[in-house]
């Protein structure tokens, strides 16, 4: 089977809770997690609504490997309409929830309206409770999970939740759940705050089954062996994703200070050889890997604050360890704000996950500041007295704390960097794609990534599409709207099957087809998974259009299109966005307006919607 | 001619023991091309990764006629991947 074929719809507004059958005729054109989650988010409400609209659905979707034997299956996915972006969210994540709501007999968990007040989802399979979560709004995650684990004296109950920011709808708050996974992006977790939902606890007990469990075991044998032995695989368990820091720095693509700059001086201080560096006084930043639920690769970083440093030194409840560095936290805190301090790196990155909050946004908000800051729209008075000059360490955790607690200046930080640089007057000064700020890849240097990031349907993001391959190879804009348009299709269909995205440094597409082949009814060839990434990307398409949006958010800051790069490979180059577009929207099937046309909408079986 | 060649990040691996911090200085015939030096230094001939000279990137289509010279600064950079 692969799915539970039961769907959990709970319309917060009039506390109903009802159960309704998969509808297997969309499971088998949009596979799960990502695909059925946009396929029913697509049915289930009004794209031109707010997006913290109580008419706003927010869907919780597993995939139909999520829970299964395969490598990497705790993947769900977290599809909305974004707070951030005013686009499409679909923001996935790892860790041991996904696989949990999976055992519980649900593929889906859809959420409706707005709690009349603050309220948190118990799930023990058929049980389904709305209970009020007085006791812990204002609590962070770690806080939540604590408190919900002992109240209901389960510690192996599994909990995703907000923190502060996420109640107070700061717009790029995340979803946590395991105390250090989280979806993201795209602010998911400030619709949660919209519908008054601090949680969601889960506990399940039913497995999950497959269409031939003895080609599935033999397929999943072959996919884990293939992935043991793939030496890429390997760096990633034990450098971890911050191992990209030194590559992204020597190819001259670290955006730093604000993408003003494309290397950063400060690198060596917050690299995988700073996290393993042994110092005078015997610490450590890094204490081991950590994998999610099912994984056999272990990137996750397990990390702790030197006692002695200026964030923790009296602070004793942060001495324990939590989610150390990886690479995008490292680049949005490190480079793009100048700063090189790894303990103070760390320890924002331990107030993203106890608050709740995407630290790409963060850090990108943080830098923009910093940006208006030392141009002079911006003062101490507007900043609580902090200096939000680059390179200030001290200033990176305090508006941490601030914006997660929803203080201050971290009211202003809050609203991403888009609407703060408008709030100022500068909006050229904002490094976003619909709102959302950039992944640490600078598109001067990678100009496939840069199409990636200007046509992503959920805004700036380095990981719906995979052009390194060109990139490496070529830094101008040719022959890069095929391979974009390809790999988006791709990964679509791999971010529907409840596996993580990371498996492709060891494994084809044909790794994925045969898993689920094996695992779920009908014939899944790789031309179908195409195919059905493909529909999804037009629905996703067709979800951005119907809320507004258009060609005109198909695009990238002057910046990126105007300044070129100052050194590094690419020294002298800028993004060449405006040849690369008209080529991708016609190898889409899209019209010169980014428009799919009726051919393509009826190939994919979306002329009706 | 001399030639300053580093490794970044995971392809520490490949240099020779004689390299400091990741950076070694190689010895080598005049007229040497990219590709022989990625195969003196044993780099991967079945795997894509970058390489830069003097800054430039060198793609694998050009390596074999792109030459060296003297005091040139090449850089072996491990495949990009998302992260």
């Amino acid at each position: 089977m692969g799915w539970q074929q039961k769907v959990l719809r709970v319309n917060l507004t009039r506390g109903d809770v009802q159960t309704e059958p998969l509808n297997m005729e969309w499971a088998q054109e949009y596979l799960g997690e990502r695909g059925l989650g946009t396929k029913y988010l697509y049915e289930s409400m009004d794209p031109a609504v707010d997006a913290l609209d109580p008419a706003n659905v927010l869907i919780f979707a597993t995939g139909p490997l999520t829970g299964t034997m395969a490598s990497t299956s705790g993947r769900y996915a977290v599809v909305t309409k974004g707070a951030l972006t005013d686009a499409i969210a679909c923001s996935n994540s790892g860790g041991k929830f996904g696989a949990e709501l999976k055992f519980a007999g649900y593929d889906l968990l859809i959420l409706e309206g707005r709690a009349p007040q603050p309220s948190y989802l118990k799930i023990y399979d058929d049980s389904v409770e709305i209970i009020s979560a007085e006791e812990i709004w204002g609590k962070s995650v770690w806080e939540t999970e604590a408190y919900l684990k002992s109240h209901h004296q389960d510690p192996m109950m599994k909990v995703a939740s907000i923190g502060v920011a996420g109640e107070n709808c700061v717009r790029f708050a995340c979803v946590v759940n395991d105390l250090h996974r989280a979806a993201g992006r795209s602010g998911v977790g400030a619709v949660m705050g919209s519908k008054n939902l601090k949680a969601i606890a889960v506990r399940g007990t039913v497995g999950v089954t497959v269409d031939n469990p003895k080609r599935f075991m033999e397929v999943v044998k072959k996919t884990k062996a293939k992935l043991a032995a793939s030496g890429d695989v390997s760096e990633l368990t034990e450098y971890g994703t911050n191992a990209m820091i030194d590559m992204m720095q020597e190819f001259g693509g670290l955006p730093t200070r604000n993408f003003q700059d494309v290397q950063f001086e400060g690198v060596d201080k917050i690299n995988p050889s700073a996290m393993t560096e042994v110092r005078p006084n015997g610490h450590k930043n890094l204490l081991t890997n950590k994998a999610c639920f099912g994984c056999t690769i272990a990137c996750g970083r397990i990390s702790h604050i030197d006692k002695d440093h200026f964030t923790i030194s009296n602070r004793p409840e942060y001495w324990h360890a939590s989610g150390g560095l990886e690479y995008e936290t490292a680049f949005a805190f490190g480079p793009d704000c100048g700063v090189d301090d790894i303990d103070a790196l760390t320890f924002a990155g331990f107030i993203m996950n106890e608050q709740g909050m995407d630290p790409i946004s963060f850090g990108g908000t943080l830098a923009a500041a910093m940006e208006l800051y030392e141009r002079g729209v911006i003062t101490d008075a507007d900043t609580d007295g902090v200096p939000l000059e680059f390179g200030n360490a001290e200033a990176l955790t305090i508006m941490a704390e601030k914006t997660g607690k929803y203080e201050g200046f971290g009211k202003i930080l809050g609203l991403g960097s888009k609407r703060m640089c408008e709030k100022y007057g500068h909006p050229e000064l904002s490094m976003t794609v619909k709102g959302q700020e950039f992944a640490g890849y600078d598109s001067r240097a990678l100009q496939g990534m840069g199409l990636g990031y200007a046509t992503s349907s959920r805004g700036a993001c380095h990981m719906k599409h995979d052009v390194f391959g060109p990139d490496m190879e070529d830094q101008t804009g040719a022959g890069k709207a095929e391979p974009c348009k390809k790999s988006q299709d791709k990964i679509a269909a791999i971010d529907s099957t409840g596996l993580c995205w990371f498996t492709a440094s060891g494994w084809k597409i044909g790794d994925y087809q045969e898993q689920i082949d094996a695992a779920c009814d009908g014939d899944w060839s790789v031309q179908r998974l195409f195919q059905t990434g493909e529909r999804i990307w037009n629905l996703e398409r067709q979800f951005n259009l119907a809320a507004g949006l258009s060609k005109a958010d198909d695009s990238l800051p002057e910046r990126l299109l105007k300044d070129p790069a100052k050194s590094g490979t690419a020294k002298g180059k800028v993004n060449e966005l405006s040849r690369m577009l008209p080529e991708y929207y016609e190898v889409r099937g899209w019209n010169k307006d980014g428009v799919p046309t009726s051919e393509t909408l009826q190939r994919l079986g979306l002329a009706n919607g | 001619m001399l030639l300053k060649v580093k490794f970044v990040g995971t392809f520490a691996k490949y240099q020779p023991d004689s390299a400091e911090k990741g950076v070694a200085q190689v010895e080598a015939a005049d007229g040497f091309s990219v590709s022989q030096l990625a195969q003196l230094m044993k780099l991967p001939s079945d795997k894509p990764y970058m390489v830069s000279v003097n800054d430039q990137l060198v793609p694998s289509a050009q390596r074999d006629t792109r030459y060296l010279s003297d005091s040139d600064e090449i850089k072996f950079i491990p495949p990009l991947k998302g992260g």
